[in-house]
């Protein structure tokens, strides 16, 4: 059995923890907000500003669960796990860098072709948290947190991991949510 | 947990350029072929590359059916044919799929609903008739290793009983665009771990392998499968670790979870992706690891990089060695010179093969290892 520890949510332009609204914005692109996000946090991180839109929405969530959640700090790096869903993959980012691939002058962007995978998001997370315990990312055609919690559970069950960060995490288009948690085993 | 902790692997496939089966596949091998070509045109803008692909497919779908659907439906029914399952109506066969970027010349087309990942998985389950679990991994080039180490641990939690574990991935202008504009293709054929060596060839094709918790399903011997691990190096999303810490983790995980030293590995089949950082990484990895003297190879040189797909195609190889008691050569080699030394096979070895490594590594900075044994 699961117990979580905590819920960070980022969607509509807020981000809300254990169901109480933290940080809104009046509006605006998505990605003006996830600065604003940034700023809100402090995150002092200027790699945030080179990633995706996919990244830094992933990013800004898992930001939020350890500021909000300091206790798992007390994890080793080993045993944090990254267990992450979505529906779109890089499809967003995808879609940015075959237009210049397609363009009538061909362009080739290394710093888009980088985040044309869905897991690179777990790559910025664990590199800003030195968490080097297992990752898995599940792409399926929605939002299923059955689907998030069984291979949470199969990672705590198998003693591969004490904690798993789970998520959702899609930007497509400008439309976006993130859905972050912290799993642990029931009874820890 | 389960209290039966055997869990098997077998009934491999394997389509690429070189064959439509395992067998086909790891003959060609042994007969020094490779599926990396000249590919005229490949680059952006209009560059002779070097690529793996598949010119024709004479696979059963035709017509309206995606390329990367064709060879899918293909290797799961080959594979399935080597079992005694029936997947109509059982819902304790998982299927596993793991790619890179799936459906991409959809996108290449405009068409950004039919590329989604889930729709093409959908297809794959209607069209062979399951209906059980279904997963997409999408890992970098470590989802095909990543597949199966969840595929173990499906089972030895008592989530299937059967997991059937298919990887794809083709070779598109997006890829190799992409692969070119990071300076990442080589400018030739790859050569893992060799000296001189300079970049990646890209691959295409499919692979499957099926794992269960019951010997008898298939027909012929499977082989135990002693699961994995995987692990973050926690250091760049595109550049490999330079002290290899993620892989070396997942190593000793691995290692560790089956009770297993490295005095009895046989063989590593490497990831050896014939770029200079990440042969070097995988160098360093192994020493610290230990397994500086264990015979590897990369099988690159013969299929190229199929990314998704690298991880099912590779571990089917093992399968084969250990079916044939042969370790392929590290196809491409001319001279070793990596970051710190490895024991590269240069020639083909007939030898019992009876604890196999296999690695990954990918970007995201992720990692996977598992371990197969031969009791039979």
């Amino acid at each position: 059995m699961l117990q979580t520890l905590i819920n960070c949510q980022i969607a509509n332009h807020a981000l809300t923890i254990n169901g109480k609204q933290q940080f809104v914005a009046d509006g605006g692109e998505p990605e003006a907000f996830f600065k604003q996000l940034y700023q809100h946090l402090n995150c002092e991180y200027p790699k945030f500003y080179k990633m995706d839109a996919q990244s830094k929405l992933g990013f800004l969530a898992v930001e939020a669960l350890v500021q909000h959640y300091p206790g798992i700090k007390k994890f080793s790096d080993d045993d944090v796990a990254l267990v992450f869903s979505n529906r779109s993959s890089s499809l967003d980012t995808d879609a940015r860098f075959w237009k210049g691939v397609a363009a009538a002058e061909p362009v080739a962007s290394p710093a888009l072709f980088v985040y044309t995978l869905p897991n690179i998001v777990q790559g910025e997370i664990a590199i800003r948290n030195k968490w080097y315990g297992e990752n898995i990312f599940l792409v399926g055609e929605e939002y299923n947190p059955k689907q998030l919690y069984q291979n949470a559970e199969i990672l705590l069950q198998t003693g591969k991991a004490n904690a798993v960060v789970a998520m959702w995490v899609d930007f497509m288009e400008g439309q976006y949510q993130a859905v972050c948690e912290l799993l642990i085993s029931k009874g820890e | 947990m389960r209290n039966t902790p055997e869990i098997y692997m077998g009934a491999e496939n394997i389509i690429s350029p070189l064959g439509p089966t395992a067998a086909a596949n790891f003959a060609a091998c042994l007969n020094n072929h490779t599926g990396i070509a000249e590919y005229p045109n490949g680059g952006l803008n209009g560059e002779t590359l070097f690529a793996s692909r598949i010119s024709q497919m004479s696979v059963a779908l035709k017509g309206k059916h995606s390329r990367i659907l064709q060879l899918l439906y293909a290797s799961v029914i080959e594979s399935v044919l080597q079992t005694n399952l029936t997947l109509q109506g059982n819902q304790r066969i998982a299927l596993i799929f793991s790619t890179t970027k799936g459906d991409i010349e959809a996108l290449e087309q405009g068409d950004n609903e039919t590329a989604h990942l889930g729709n093409l998985q959908q297809q794959l389950s209607d069209l062979i008739n399951h209906s059980g679990l279904a997963q997409v991994v999408s890992n970098a080039c470590i989802s095909g290793s990543a597949a199966l180490v969840l595929a173990h641990d499906l089972i030895s939690t008592n989530h299937a009983d059967h997991v059937i574990v298919t990887g794809a991935d083709v070779v598109s202008r997006f890829t190799t665009t992409g692969f070119q504009s990071l300076h990442a293709l080589g400018s030739s054929a790859c050569r893992p771990f060799c000296k001189t060596r300079s970049g990646v060839s890209l691959g295409e094709g499919a692979a499957t392998i099926i794992v269960s918790a019951d010997k008898r399903i298939y027909k012929t011997a499977p082989y135990l499968f002693l699961g994995g691990a995987t692990s973050n190096d926690a250091n760049h999303i595109s550049g490999p670790s330079r002290t290899g810490e993620g892989l070396y983790r997942a190593i000793q995980k691995t290692l560790h979870r089956a009770n297993v030293a490295v005095s009895i590995i046989d063989f590593i089949s490497a990831h050896g992706t014939g770029t200079l950082y990440n042969d070097d990484m995988e160098s360093i990895a192994f020493n610290r690891a230990g397994l500086a003297a264990t015979p590897l190879n990369s099988m690159k040189g013969y299929f190229g990089h199929t990314l998704g797909a690298a991880g099912v195609i590779e571990t089917a190889m093992c399968l084969q060695s250990m079916r044939n008691n042969t370790l392929l050569k590290n196809i491409g080699m001319v001279e070793p010179g990596t970051a710190q030394p490895v024991n590269v096979l240069t020639q083909h070895l007939q030898t019992p093969v009876n604890m196999v490594l296999k690695t990954a590594s990918g970007f995201g900075g992720c990692n996977a290892a598992l371990l197969i044994k031969n009791t039979n």
